[in-house]
């Protein structure tokens, strides 16, 4: 198991360094000098020429990525053009933000979905099933920002049962955490929720074709066994493949989710950065949450290897 | 059990995944894991497995009327495509015969409840019909799904068909690309994108439509291997048929049901971050709409006047939905028939 | 061995003369495309204990779906299944809930499938999809099950038992899975196994060794064994008394010996003549002409009339014909069968 967790650390080095130097690159795509953007409008050319010595970008770009990518394995991802403060230090106040909120609703749409898929897959063709297919088309139709809103509408505005906006650290009162964290997870987690269960409700479905599954019925296994050991442990390894893209979309997700309820993670500061072309943060953020996804498929990759006993290293 | 009816899983987990990306998991993922001959729902992901490939061999003339048949075959295609086709001709006309000019400020008159003062769903912060702007955004919302799609054709299909065609070294460096561009999170690397090239619609679209190709190289670079080795190419290819004309009669026509189920369901998520990226300003900018644009609107009401930003996501999702019940049926018509043949 | 079963419908005492298996005019409808269809139709057989019982046809002639009916397997939703009798030692298979039918697979019914490789589980490992029968039935411990199954493993011929327990499925051959195979079917020592096909995947020398497997076992335990296949050669190797199916039905049923040398139906003739002998290589290998019927299309008449050389017009017409007895204890579903001589091998 070892051997096949370092191959696949190893095996992610050069998508890492395509993936670094292209969101690096990110400032290459600047119409015209990307110095006099930055710097504004109504800058000067002293300001403009500060602006190219501050950022280095009158070396070559190659020296530029080297100085920025040894400088983020540090943990120096620069500093923000307007705020003055480093881009770790703000990334380091909104990750556990986001994090939380994508735990969350990836929790929720677990809790969800599989309930969900597993009825539907076996009551197939019933109107239960009808209804969840239904559904989760519904869920993924959905777009999450209005979700939220309909959320406030119902949940805050109109019942009072929970605040609209605003967060509370966990460290700080978990209860009231959990009080501001649940609309925005729940907005996040339905279409996650979704498409899971069009997901795992397909692979349970395939899987219960098997003729495995008719040799686990000729045993004599009850009903409960066949599907919770038998098909569920096949059925979910695609379920696996869309947890780690979720993550990805979460993160996303995210973004939209916290601008609507006030959420101060990731999603707030990058819009922040994005409205006043703050390029170090917008790169410290795009950094980070790749690295984030990469990860997850990561742990994904390592699951299949639970999963499906060959693709284990012998 | 050979005689018994299988009934086939519409295999719509498989749109789960298809469009969103691949790693090396999926050539881990054995095919003998699910069995040999695993229906569509093996849970394969990626979209471009071996099935996915043979289940699309059509020979030569006749793939329009077959495709018209088997799709004409299929209720819950129509209906969406009819829709669609509704939807495209309130974007053609619609600012014909709109109630009220969209644009048309009536300060004494803002944030009206549906049903009065003769506007239907009500007026805006500005006074603004919201009837008639939502009527003007269908064609600000299907043009940006059009240059989505578009862009990610224009980009994935050629590259996936050299990819495929030539292998070797270059498709090895391909798909490396491919794999790194899937693990991106879409939405947050759209925003970064427009932000760093400036706010509009085209550019919003235009990134979405380049962070949706990798979908489209891998699809049709597994179409093109997978006919590639097929007998009838071969032989085709063996009696002297140039490349070109191999591409136009074999390969082509067997590209054309995946993509069709693809285009669907990347119109369906286009639309969705469409709507994401106008919410946050970074799409279409005003005085222009589009049915995100209009929400972000609204969520500045909402308190008020929840209408605004409840109509407008109402429209969003009827037409993201419409396009996923499209892929839906598109693959169960597409692909069902191929199998019993 | 106690047998996990808690009830049966039918009552009495059990008579040792009885045939361990009992089916009497079973039907089978299934859900097609185009609605129910019969693709069992009217099938009555026993089978006595101890004896190895083949039922021979072609793909689709329903011989699957006859068993997978029996041992309720079949896709509850898509099928219909009614018959005068089907009685299991002593219990009545019409009337036991999916509940009461799955304590009766395993101990006392069991099935071995023809694909090895797709008819275990590739996610857990051989050893625990043996436990898990005796944990089911037998509720042994965890510790207990996996010795019983490592001893299980060795009495199929697997080398290794204990460390071949831990692995999983890829890891074995064909003919290895299919001693698992065996070795699950065996756990709970059933009175009776319903092979299908279990060795028309293999190589040829593996098909000869998991068929004397298979003899040994029932020499030993005194279990019954039907054996499902369209392969003369190995019925002809390990059957008693052979049922031939054409079309969903009947159409012939006796001894082995008296079935090979004296057939009395003109599709038994065909496919013995079909059968590739070592003895007779200069004759001209023969092969049934047509196709077998397709199920909700069978043919007016005797079912087997269109690809038959002796058919006439009474064949052809009306009703199929009914099982009658061409002599003791053989039965022919064919109306000519007095009227014409068929070669048999000898």
């Amino acid at each position: 198991m070892l051997k096949f967790i370092l191959y696949r650390i190893l095996s992610t080095i050069p998508v890492l360094i395509l993936v670094t130097f292209a969101v690096f690159s990110l400032v290459l795509l600047i119409p015209g000098d990307p110095a006099v953007t930055i710097a504004g409008p109504d800058a000067t050319v002293e300001q403009v020429a500060q602006v190219r010595e501050r950022l280095g970008l009158n070396r070559p770009i190659i020296v530029q990525y080297w100085d920025w990518i040894t400088g983020a394995l540090q943990g120096d991802l620069g500093t923000s053009l307007f705020t003055s403060r480093p881009v770790s230090t703000s990334i380091a106040d909104g990750l556990p933000v986001t994090l939380s909120l994508a735990v969350m609703a990836l929790l929720i749409s677990l809790l969800i979905a599989l309930p969900t898929a597993v009825i539907s897959a076996v009551k197939r063709g019933t109107w239960i099933d009808r209804v969840a297919t239904v559904g989760s088309s519904l869920g993924i139709a959905l777009p999450s920002f209005w979700l939220g809103l309909v959320f406030v509408l119902i949940f805050s505005l109109g019942l009072g049962w929970l605040p609209a906006t605003g967060y509370v650290p966990i460290t700080e009162s978990p209860g009231q955490w959990l009080e501001h964290i649940i609309l925005p997870a729940l907005t996040l987690g339905i279409a996650g929720a979704a498409e899971s269960t069009r997901q795992l409700r397909g692979s349970i479905i395939g899987v219960s074709q098997q003729e495995f599954i008719r040799t686990a019925r000729s045993k004599g296994l009850r009903e409960g066994k066949v599907i919770g050991k038998h098909i569920f442990k096949n059925a979910s390894v695609p379920l696996v493949t869309v947890l780690g893209l979720q993550i990805t979309a979460l993160l996303g997700g995210a973004v939209l989710v916290e601008q609507i309820f006030g959420v101060p993670g990731l999603g707030q500061i990058a819009i922040q950065a994005v409205t006043t072309r703050d390029i170090p943060v917008i790169q410290g953020i795009v950094l980070i949450s790749v690295l984030v996804a990469m990860i997850s498929n990561l742990l994904v990759d390592l699951t299949y290897g639970y999963l499906n006993p060959k693709v284990r290293p012998r | 059990m050979t005689d018994t009816q299988k009934s086939h899983p519409s295999g719509e987990d498989r749109m789960a995944t298809e469009h969103l990306r691949s790693s090396t998991s999926n050539e881990i993922i054995d095919q003998e894991f699910m069995g040999p001959d695993a229906p569509q729902a093996s849970g394969l992901p990626g979209g471009t497995t071996a099935e996915e490939v043979t289940a699309a061999v059509v020979h030569g003339g006749g793939v329009w009327k077959d495709f018209r048949r088997r799709v004409g075959s299929n209720k819950a295609a129509v209906v969406a495509l009819c829709v669609i086709g509704f939807l495209i001709l309130v974007a053609i006309i619609g600012p014909f015969i709109t109630p009220d000019d969209p644009n048309q400020q009536n300060l004494r008159a803002v944030l009206l409840d549906p049903f009065t003062n003769g506007h239907i769903l009500g007026t805006d912060q500005l006074g603004r019909d919201i009837l008639s702007r939502l009527i003007v955004g269908t064609r600000v919302s299907l043009i940006a799904i059009a240059i989505a799609i578009g862009v990610s054709m224009v980009i994935g299909v050629p590259i996936g068909f050299v990819s495929g065609f030539l292998g070797g070294r270059f498709d090895a460096v391909v798909m490396r690309v491919n794999d790194a561009l899937m693990s991106f999170p879409p939405l947050l690397l759209a925003i970064a994108l427009v932000a760093v090239l400036g706010p509009s619609l085209v550019n919003a679209m235009m990134v979405v439509g380049l962070l949706m190709s990798p979908r489209f190289v891998r699809l049709v670079r597994g179409v093109v291997i997978g006919l590639k080795e097929e007998t009838y190419v071969e032989a085709s290819r063996s009696i002297g048929t140039s490349t070109g004309s191999i591409i136009v009669k074999h390969i082509l026509p067997n590209t054309l049901s995946p993509l069709t189920v693809a285009v669907a369901v990347t119109a369906g998520y286009a639309m969705l971050t469409e709507a994401g990226l106008s919410f946050l300003g970074l799409g279409v900018q005003p005085p222009d709409a589009s049915w995100g644009s209009m929400i972000r609107e609204g969520f500045l009401y909402y308190g008020r006047s929840p209408w605004l930003g409840i109509f407008p996501g109402i429209m969003i999702a009827i037409t993201v939905f419409t396009f996923v019940t499209l892929g839906d049926g598109l693959r169960d018509a597409l692909g069902r028939e191929e199998r019993k043949e | 061995m106690t047998k996990a079963v808690s009830q049966s419908a039918s009552s009495g005492a059990v008579l040792s003369d009885r045939p361990t298996l009992e089916v009497e005019d079973l039907f089978v409808e299934v859900l097609t495309e185009k609605g129910w269809a019969t693709v069992v139709d009217g099938v009555s057989f026993s089978v006595a204990r101890g004896e190895t019982l083949g039922i021979v046809g072609e793909s689709g002639s329903g011989k699957s779906v006859t068993c997978l009916s029996i041992t309720g397997l079949m896709p509850p939703k898509q099928t219909r299944v009614r018959a005068k009798t089907m009685r299991l030692k002593e219990h009545d298979l019409l009337s036991l809930s999916p509940r009461q039918m799955a304590d009766v697979r395993g101990p006392v019914i069991s099935m071995i499938f023809q694909e090895p490789m797709s008819s275990l589980n590739p996610a857990f490992t051989v050893g625990d999809q043996i436990a898990e029968v005796l944990r089911r039935h037998e509720g042994l411990s965890r510790k207990a099950a996996k010795e019983r199954a490592i001893g299980l493993l060795a009495r199929v011929g697997v080398p290794n038992p204990a460390r071949r327990f831990k692995q999983y499925p890829y890891e074995f051959s064909g003919g290895m899975r299919q001693r698992v195979m065996i070795a699950i079917a065996l756990a709970c020592n059933p009175d009776i196994i319903i092979a299908d096909e279990p060795t028309t995947a293999l190589d040829v020398t593996v098909q000869a060794q998991v068929l004397e497997l298979l003899r040994d076992i029932q020499r030993e335990h005194g279990m019954s064994i039907i054996f499902i296949t369209h392969d003369l050669g190995v019925v002809a190797d390990i059957c008693d008394r052979v049922v031939v199916m054409y079309a969903g039905q009947i159409v012939e049923g006796a001894q082995l010996d008296t079935l090979f040398e004296q057939p009395e139906h003109p599709y038994m003739e065909g496919l013995l003549a079909a059968m590739p002998r070592m003895d007779n290589s200069l004759a001209e290998l023969v092969s049934i002409p047509g196709n077998p019927p397709r199920v909700g299309a069978f043919p007016e008449g005797c079912r087997f009339n269109p690809r038959c050389k002796y058919a006439d017009d009474r064949c052809r017409t009306g009703e199929s014909p009914v099982l009658e007895l061409a002599a003791p204890n053989h039965t022919t579903r064919c109306l000519r069968h007095d009227e014409i001589t068929l070669t048999g091998t000898t």
